[in-house]
């Protein structure tokens, strides 16, 4: 197949130019090179601690209803055939922080929620993150390791639920409150084992 | 209007503006990260170093900067020779298995039509390392054997050399169709 001058056939020049020119780069490569970029002291970090306190604010209204949901035990009964679903919580710069006097409010609302759920049936449990750590993407060479900024879209938490099937599981979830404040979810059927 | 390359990088190179620097990475990034792709023949972790790297070169470069080449070029510039450091580190995944290669592409034919961009992706990963890049500089990135030799240290003749093995080990691996493409494919079907 290999012509004497070596060229490349128009069909090859034609498929070379139809390669994809750009790649999202993963999330985390971004804070981790403007923390590299900050520790040579090539980079200004920028000051966020009004941001810092509302999230923490936000993350403790998550604490508070994944807490409730791992220590009341009135929850799914043994032996439930129901598919178990995985619903993951996000924040990001869309999630409305409460002002410091309706803190409580929104922790109880949060409470009050997976309580109901639970007593439903429907959730059998979940665990909130903690807030501020390092996260590391590992593979095999390799761990790219960053700290998440206040206002970055983050994993928070997780609740476990069970429920008939995916559109049973997305009903629920619709109801959570982290929704109504701008919060977003990610809601994955477990496999079965 | 957004800001330019140019008042993006000298904010970055005055004050160290994180703001600046994060439009910078957001522009440029997506390019550079598909060329690290390429050059580090699809792994990761490689190609993600790679960024970091060439970004922290590229920041500490910015006030020698002269602007006489697009923000673009210098940088992919910045990152080839970062490319060749790790190479030189031997932070490199094995060597292409072209056997593995052509089992894997015949599996895939056999499984159906194929996406002709991803196996010629796939195919340029698997090169041995000398030949991939400077594949992907002449053929995918569009640098002139001269440049090529510039960048990677090597005559402009030993550049034309690697790139004559490269596109024969190209040939040899890839099924015509993947050359063609799903345009040819979907004439046949409707002819």
């Amino acid at each position: 197949m290999m012509r004497p001058d070596d060229e490349l056939t128009p069909e090859e020049r034609a498929a070379l130019e139809r390669l994809p020119r750009a790649a999202a780069p993963p999330p985390a490569l971004e804070e981790a090179t403007v923390a590299a970029l900050a520790a040579r002291g090539l980079l200004r970090r920028r000051r966020w601690l009004g941001a810092t306190a509302a999230l923490a604010a936000s993350l403790m209204l998550v604490a508070g209803g994944l807490a409730l949901s791992r220590f009341d035990s009135t929850a799914v009964a043994p032996g439930d055939a129901r598919p178990r679903f995985a619903l993951f919580l996000y924040e990001g710069p869309a999630y409305r922080q409460p002002a410091p006097d309706a803190v409580a409010a929104r922790v109880q609302e949060y409470i009050e929620w997976a309580r109901a759920e639970r007593t439903h049936g429907s959730i059998e449990g979940g665990e909130k993150l903690r807030d501020g750590e390092a996260v590391a993407i590992v593979s095999v060479d390799s761990a790219v390791v960053s700290t998440p900024r206040p206002g970055e879209t983050q994993l928070a938490g997780y609740f476990l639920i069970r429920a008939a099937d995916q559109r049973s599981a997305v009903a629920i979830a619709r109801t959570c409150p982290h929704v109504r404040y701008g919060g977003t979810m990610v809601l994955r059927e477990i496999e079965p084992t | 209007m957004s800001p330019d390359d140019r008042a993006l990088a000298a904010k970055v190179a005055r004050s160290g503006d994180e703001a600046a620097f994060r439009a910078l990475y957001r522009r440029h990034t997506p390019a550079l990260y598909r060329l690290a792709l390429r050059l580090g023949g699809g792994d990761e972790p490689w190609a993600e170093e790679l960024v970091q790297r060439a970004w922290v070169r590229a920041v500490e470069g910015l006030p020698s900067f002269g602007w006489r080449s697009a923000f673009a070029t210098w940088l992919g510039g910045i990152a080839i020779n970062c490319a060749r450091e790790l190479w030189r580190e031997g932070r490199t995944r094995n060597e292409a298995d072209m056997q593995e290669l052509a089992t894997r592409l015949t599996l895939a034919d056999s499984a159906g039509p194929v996406d002709d961009r991803i196996d010629l992706d796939r195919a340029i990963e698997r090169l041995p390392h000398g030949y991939r890049q400077v594949f992907v500089l002449h053929d995918v990135e569009g640098y002139t054997h001269e440049e090529i030799g510039a960048l990677l240290g090597i005559e402009a003749g030993t550049s034309k050399s690697q790139l004559s093995h490269a596109r024969r080990r190209l040939r040899a691996a890839l099924d015509p169709a993947a050359w063609r493409g799903r345009r040819r494919a979907a004439d046949d079907a409707t002819g």
